[in-house]
């Protein structure tokens, strides 16, 4: 009950209403811009935060976070760039819904399952911090490489009319996050002599260059070359939106896990949720990928839920869970607050305003979502002739600020052109973006498990008889063998 | 029915074409990867770097094989490949790219904009240029000035002054 009061009575302190709100402001615009992320605005609100009291900075951070994560989502709906890599899954099914006239309802849908989510998180933050923490901990090397072959199984979900081209695009993406230095040795892998290849293939140019650029060469080219305006059409109604409800509790359950784990981020959280609601909405009115609604309540139930997961380790553990929580954990330690075990007994005001400021964010979210980002949509009744310019100097645009270095508008080009190509010959793209995602973690925790398992006696104990590793596979072995039947039916 | 039968028989070479050129990829990867970790101080496969790309290239060899046999069954026409405006296109954003550093941010921006206009169909020239020129001024006050984030300047000193000067 102390606790409820304590989160309450934030709410009645204007200045903190006042931080949380100019934050969320600049969380919706920052996360709709492609290339500048979430990440990028904590960090820079971190610099200007240096002299403000702990509370102030965190009540604004926190309102970057949770509105910056879902106004990714924005311009994955109507510009088909993801703000961010967890709305590349919003994307799948919100792009189709605006090109049919629907944007404003897409964004209804991103709005209001964001704002669930968020309170998902917080909720799980609020309630199950301490055993949650307990779980992200006991997760090992292999456990990393099954959640991410987990994910990769997914793959099924995302490739449309046929599996084995979804495989391909997974194998490319594969092959093209091994490229840069080796996280063990220190090694350049697949750079063939080129410096700038070192630091890797940026998540960020591949992703603009992929879905951004790709699109208008897409647009321009053939048949599709025609310049018309779309209709933003009408919002969706209450009724149509709760109907979503019951199942995007277990999305919200997936993000909250998948936010836990340090590393593992929103990308596969929504990720992983689509696969989930693919397999539990089998017949839907719209196929997936074509615009039906659940594919965007999956994903942004599970991205934003993600926000309240990534904070249990780094609030207990002082673990980020994600480049935001890391920034995150400087502002703690900055004001002198030491995340840990024992940080809800030493700092409960500090957790009573987190939590009060997550809460608050996601009203704001709401609101933002539901009466600002619609008139984002009127963006799609600018003549193509202006809009897709302006789509295209996004892209170089959001490429070059990922890192400050014209190398990354050039491999965003590359990556435009092979998408472009990719698409003409219906080969996936998602599950390249997914493999880019998943690629290093898969690597460096694979090498490690089997490092871990030859110094042991026992090698395929030590790799894979631990309660949650056969979990994870009996999971993994179910999803494979559902994506084998379903690529046989396929084939008949 | 010999027309058709050309017509298949072509549709099968094109995909036949992509599965070869991923089992060519495949290899040339394969290859690599094996004798970079020979040629390595690597002692075991199991921490070599070369690991997981050496299995990711043989799945796409699997993969690739089996979409090389695989019968083609689509007979639908593939809409027209490039077309004049994409090639257009393509080459402005190239070569964009490729003046950032001598033109700098805003002259470049506002190049690209009024050429791309241009070639999409916007037939006012005013318009275009002012829209051009609006958009890069307040791109580049959003980007560089809002959010710190240093754009490329031009390397003639006179074009940077101007843009400066204006900004």
């Amino acid at each position: 009950m102390d606790g409820i009061l304590q989160v309450l009575q934030h709410f009645l302190d204007i200045k903190f209403v006042l931080l949380v709100f100019a934050g969320a402001l600049a969380g919706l615009f920052v996360g709709a811009i492609p290339g500048l992320s979430v990440t990028m605005a904590t960090a820079l609100l971190l610099s200007l935060t240096y002299s403000w009291q702990a509370g102030d900075a965190l009540a604004a951070i926190m309102g970057v976070y949770v509105v910056g994560v879902f106004s990714g989502a924005i311009s994955a709906i109507l510009i088909r760039i993801p703000g961010a890599p967890s709305s590349l899954v919003t994307m799948l099914d919100g792009s189709p819904m605006a090109q049919k006239g629907r944007a404003r309802q897409a964004i209804s849908y991103a709005a209001w399952y964001s704002f669930f989510g968020t309170l998902f998180g917080m909720l799980a933050l609020w309630l199950l911090a301490k055993p949650m923490s307990g779980l992200a901990l006991s997760f090992q090397a292999m456990d990393y490489v099954l959640l991410s072959l987990f994910g990769l199984s997914m793959v099924g979900g995302l490739s449309g009319k046929s599996i084995k081209k979804g495989l391909v695009s997974v194998c490319l993406g594969l092959i093209l996050s091994m490229v840069g230095m080796d996280s063990v040795y220190g090694t350049p892998r697949l750079t063939f002599g080129i410096e700038a290849l070192n630091g890797g293939i940026g998540i960020v140019p591949a992703l603009i260059g992929l879905f951004g650029f790709s699109e208008i060469l897409f647009s321009l080219s053939g048949e599709n070359s025609e310049t018309k305006s779309v209709h933003s059409g009408e919002k969706a109604k209450i009724s149509e939106i709760i109907r979503h409800f019951p199942r995007s509790v277990y999305y919200g359950i997936i993000g909250i896990l998948v936010g836990a784990l340090p590393g593992a981020g929103a990308p596969i959280a929504s990720f992983l949720a689509y696969g989930s609601a693919k397999r539990l909405v089998k017949s839907p009115k719209i196929p997936f990928g074509e615009g039906t609604a659940e594919g965007i309540v999956a994903s942004e139930t599970a991205n934003n839920a993600c926000i309240g997961g990534a904070l249990i380790p780094m609030l207990f553990l002082a673990v980020p869970g994600d480049a935001v929580t890391a920034v995150l954990l400087s502002v703690f330690r900055i004001h002198n607050l030491n995340p840990g075990p024992s940080f809800l007994k030493l700092h409960a005001s500090a957790f009573s305003l987190i939590i009060a400021a997550g809460l608050l964010a996601s009203v704001f979210l709401l609101l933002f979502g539901l009466f600002l980002a619609p008139k984002m949509a009127r963006v799609l009744r600018v003549p193509k002739r202006i809009l897709l310019p302006l789509v295209a100097i996004l892209s170089l645009l959001g490429a070059f600020s990922a890192s400050s270095r014209m190398f990354d508008v050039f491999i965003m080009l590359c990556f435009g052109f092979m998408g472009f190509v990719m698409r003409k010959h219906d080969y996936p793209l998602a599950p390249m973006i997914l493999a880019l995602v998943l690629g290093g973690l898969m690597d460096a925790n694979f090498r490690r498990a089997l490092q871990l398992a030859m110094a042991s006696e026992h090698f395929l104990h030590a790799l894979f008889i631990r309660p949650i590793t056969l979990v994870l596979l009996v999971f993994l072995i179910f999803s494979i063998v559902r994506n084998v039947k379903s690529g046989r039916q396929q084939a008949k | 029915m010999n027309g058709e039968n050309e017509k298949n028989s072509r549709i099968k070479c094109k995909k036949a074409g992509g599965a070869l050129l991923f089992l060519a990829l495949s290899l040339v990867l394969a290859g690599y990867s094996f004798f970079s970790h020979i040629s390595g101080i690597y002692k075991q496969w199991a921490l070599s770097p070369y690991l997981f790309p050496l299995l990711a290239s043989l799945c796409l060899f699997g993969l690739s094989l089996s979409m090389l046999f695989e019968k083609a069954q689509s007979k639908k026409k593939t809409a027209p490949f490039l077309s004049k405006r994409f090639v257009y296109v393509s080459l402005c954003s190239v070569s964009y790219a490729l003046c950032l550093p001598l033109f700098g941010f805003v002259f470049a921006s506002t190049l690209y904009l009024f050429f791309m206009m241009r070639s999409l169909g916007e037939k006012r020239w005013l318009f275009a240029i002012a829209f051009s020129l609006l958009c890069s001024f307040v791109l580049y006050i959003v980007f560089a000035k809002l959010f710190y984030i240093s754009l490329p300047v031009s390397e003639l000193d006179v074009l940077q002054k101007l843009a400066d000067r204006l900004i």
